[in-house]
């Protein structure tokens, strides 16, 4: 290895010092994907549920080690190590730190979402283990270029089993319907407004690079409705938007090339690679 | 693999999300017998001869990086896709290694391993260092190094189930000797098979078959742990030719299809279009969002 060409940049001294403490390259040399208050446009707003009419700011997400399983989609893999470090921000609120929900479920830990306050109430939210999604974070792009998110959400009040709550997540950059409320038991219509937003109302997204760094940023969309098992506010809509920012590079990178590998660490592009061919 | 394949792309479109499982878009790594230079051999572990490897396929290999491939732990219990090794080893395959608490990670489709006449389950146990992962790196001079938590389950529960670090490069590795030797104890086989200790082995990383797809083999050496049942101590060896379906020159990831003008036309036909909607609907004091 060309150990003064190696270690001239940041990235390549991190990848090194990596390799040589664990074997295997740290959690960092992954794409990652976030939403903060300081992140570009902030993190966006939360509307509802149902008639609670004032938009609140949504909690900061870093989502970790998003793998592409193909040229434009991909995967948070669902991680969990208990109690040892990466654990997600919001569980300091919700003491013990232990990577787990209050019913003992694992918190997907590559998903570090920070605590959300909603009409007052502090809940911790997080994407666990089982589900429809095996506790993953999923990204599909689609031919138009818009990306949608799916995971299931789950809303922790810290109480238990009986206080969470499980939303199917569906967000994307496009565009969504905000929904019509469920009906109770006694079929009841609830309130056809995701506060600001009014039920058959469309909200959308964007995607590109509008902060014009080189990686794709944008804004997601979502909507839902809060299931009637909830002890919050159940069966009522609600929308939200969510600005975020990645480490994707919006024209696209190489991945999985022996010959870029080599370029990098100065070597001829083909080295060892004639033998190849 | 067709087969699973299909069954993967099923289940994911069920669920109403393609990349569930994401059988239809990751990439493959495989070596089987009917692959480029087959899939191997096994040397040892002691004094044992050499051993023909077991097909594997490795399913939903995800790029984390430029230079970074990961396998992500999946087991879905009982259900399939069951791995092909315990399928065969097992009369009802429930996704578990035979102590019935180390999960095997689904995604890497081990066959079963006939090792000196007895049939051994293979696969990557979930828990351990790697969380159930297999990680693989690319490095300088066409190397690449694959690690994972490999389990050896001789089907007779927690004391037949053997786990061991599994560290894998396409460029050389060299026979340890045995536990017992290192330690000054007697009664040690310094050796693998045809191998001796010191002995080094050599892999490859390139497009050997010129299919335009990465193939090559990865080495490894190691010792069986002293509190393995089956020739603790002992080193063992082995080599594993691979192909994949990724591009030897690689693959373009993250660029966005269509333009940004095609977006904006579906962003223009909605009631609230955002971020720039937040200045019609959220008022000036609410500020605990933005910068």
């Amino acid at each position: 290895m060309n150990t003064t060409k190696t270690m001239r940049t940041p990235f390549y001294r991190l990848l090194a010092i990596g390799l040589i403490a664990t074997g295997c390259v740290p959690a960092a040399w992954a794409n990652n994907l976030w939403s903060a208050p300081n992140s570009f446009l902030g993190t966006g707003y939360f509307f509802g549920p149902g008639a609670y009419m004032t938009p609140t700011p949504l909690f900061p997400v870093m989502i970790r080690n998003l793998g592409f399983v193909s040229k434009q989609n991909f995967v948070t893999p669902y991680w969990n190590n208990g109690a040892a470090a990466p654990n997600v921000k919001s569980e300091k609120d919700f003491p013990p730190v232990d990577g787990l929900l209050s019913d003992g479920t694992k918190i997907n830990e590559n998903v570090d979402l920070g605590t959300f306050t909603l009409a007052g109430v502090r809940f911790l939210p997080a994407v666990a283990e089982g589900g429809t999604f095996f506790g993953q974070q999923q990204a599909m792009t689609a031919a138009d270029g818009n990306v949608s998110m799916d995971m299931d959400l789950l809303l922790d009040l810290g109480i238990g089993a009986k206080g969470i709550i499980r939303i199917p997540f569906h967000g994307t950059t496009g565009m969504l319907t905000v929904p019509e409320p469920l009906a109770d038991a006694k079929g009841a219509p609830g309130v056809k407004q995701a506060g600001l937003l009014k039920s058959g109302e469309t909200i959308s997204g964007r995607i590109g690079d509008f902060n014009n760094d080189g990686f794709i940023d944008g804004t997601l969309v979502a909507i839902g409705v809060m299931p009637l098992s909830s002890p919050v506010y159940p069966g009522q809509p609600f929308a939200m938007s969510r600005n975020f920012e990645t480490d994707i590079a919006i024209e696209g990178a190489v991945y999985g090339a022996p010959k870029l590998t080599n370029k990098a660490y100065g070597l001829p592009a083909d080295a060892k690679g004639k033998e190849a061919k | 693999m067709k087969s699973r394949y299909l069954k993967f792309s099923a289940c994911a479109a069920l669920v109403g999300v393609s990349l569930l499982s994401g059988g239809a878009d990751a990439f493959t790594v495989f070596s089987n017998k009917s692959s480029y230079m087959n899939a191997g051999t096994f040397y040892g572990p002691g004094k044992l001869p050499a051993s023909p490897l077991f097909d594997v396929t490795i399913y939903n290999v995800a790029f984390t990086s430029a230079t970074t491939f990961v396998t992500p732990f999946f087991n879905n219990g009982s259900k399939e896709p069951n791995v092909q090794g315990e399928i065969e080893t097992s009369e009802r395959p429930d996704g578990y290694f035979s102590d019935g608490k180390t999960p095997i990670n689904e995604n890497a489709d081990v066959g079963p391993f006939e090792l000196n006449g007895t049939k051994v389950l293979v696969g990557i146990g979930g828990g351990g260092a790697h969380q159930g992962e297999q990680i693989s790196v690319l490095l300088d001079h066409h190397t690449m190094i694959m690690t994972m938590d490999i389990v050896f389950d001789m089907g007779i529960g927690a004391a037949g189930v053997v786990a061991a670090p599994f560290y894998g490069t396409t460029r050389e590795a060299t026979l340890p000797k045995s536990i017992q030797t290192q330690l000054g104890i007697e009664g040690g086989t310094d050796r693998a098979g045809a191998l001796k200790s010191g002995d080094k082995i050599h892999g490859r990383l390139g497009d050997f078959n010129g299919n335009g797809m990465l193939d090559g083999s990865i080495v490894v050496t190691g010792n069986m742990p002293l509190t393995s049942v089956f020739m603790p101590g002992a080193p063992y060896a082995l080599i594993r030719y691979f192909e994949t379906d990724l591009p030897y020159d690689g693959e373009t990831v993250g660029k966005l299809p269509g333009s940004t003008a095609d977006r904006q036309k579906i962003a223009d036909s909605a009631t609230y279009a955002f971020p720039a909607a937040e200045a019609r609907l959220v008022p000036k004091n609410i500020d605990g969002a933005k910068p």
